[in-house]
């Protein structure tokens, strides 16, 4: 997606419900070996992101013109079924295939 | 039952990136051609003055203009905000690692604070914003 030309955003809401810190930023990167672009909250404004965006397991296609949302899903937060991520990578391929 | 948590992640990596696999490494091949090409010394000889210098009828400022224009967003679009399909996202401020090639484990680059106008770069095309919690 990235060699599409797409930007892949990952936000770490919480842990344990509350606002992730940097050193669970850091576990959560080293564990899974993530290389896209990952954050958190910064200190001071409590679960933020969470309070403004909504739960996990989502995500969004935004149109970074406009940043509209172009489409949302929400997965399971149980964890049943195909995640937001497998089901909404396809359609963020298409609209780079598209183009603008 | 509960799945595992670490499949969100697992699967957003392996989707989008292929996690995990090595660089491919440099062939023999690779390394004669490195010896055979021309070294920039070389070719700079070859290089009038004359031949780079910009044209005098474009004003310094306005190629500096025309570069920045080409390279932002603009301002971030107005409200109202919000999370469905349709409106606009908040521009929220984070910290962390932004990773824009994908090359390296992010935890390699620097901490630091950015924000969704930040992420928007040159405001074309679409970027994938995935919400995530480690419980």
């Amino acid at each position: 997606m990235i060699e599409a030309g797409g930007r892949v955003i990952q936000i770490l809401m919480t842990n344990g419900g509350q606002r992730a810190t940097r050193s669970a930023l850091d576990a959560w990167v080293n564990r899974f070996d993530l290389r896209i672009t990952a954050l958190i909250d910064p200190a001071g404004v409590g679960t933020r992101t969470l309070n403004t965006y909504g739960v996990r397991e989502s995500a969004f296609i935004v149109d970074l013109s406009t940043m509209r949302v172009v489409r949302r899903i929400n997965g399971s937060v149980a964890g049943i079924g195909p995640s937001a991520i497998q089901q909404i990578v396809p359609t963020i391929l298409e609209l780079l295939r598209r183009g603008p | 039952m509960h799945s595992p948590r670490w499949l969100g992640p697992l699967a957003l990596c392996a989707a989008l990136l292929g996690c995990g696999s090595t660089p491919t490494s440099s062939t023999p091949a690779g390394d004669a051609a490195a010896v055979d090409a021309p070294t920039v010394d070389a070719l700079a000889v070859d290089v009038a003055t004359a031949d780079v210098a910009a044209p005098e009828d474009v004003p310094a400022d306005d190629v500096a203009a025309a570069v920045d224009a080409a390279m932002t967003a603009g301002p971030y679009p107005e409200g109202p905000y919000g999370s469905r399909e349709g409106t606009v996202l908040a521009n929220l401020e984070w910290e962390g690692y932004v990773n824009e090639l994908g090359q390296e484990r992010s935890t390699a680059l620097t901490f630091g604070p950015t924000s969704l106008q930040d992420l928007r770069g040159d405001g074309r095309g679409y970027a994938l914003v995935h919400l995530a919690e480690f419980l």
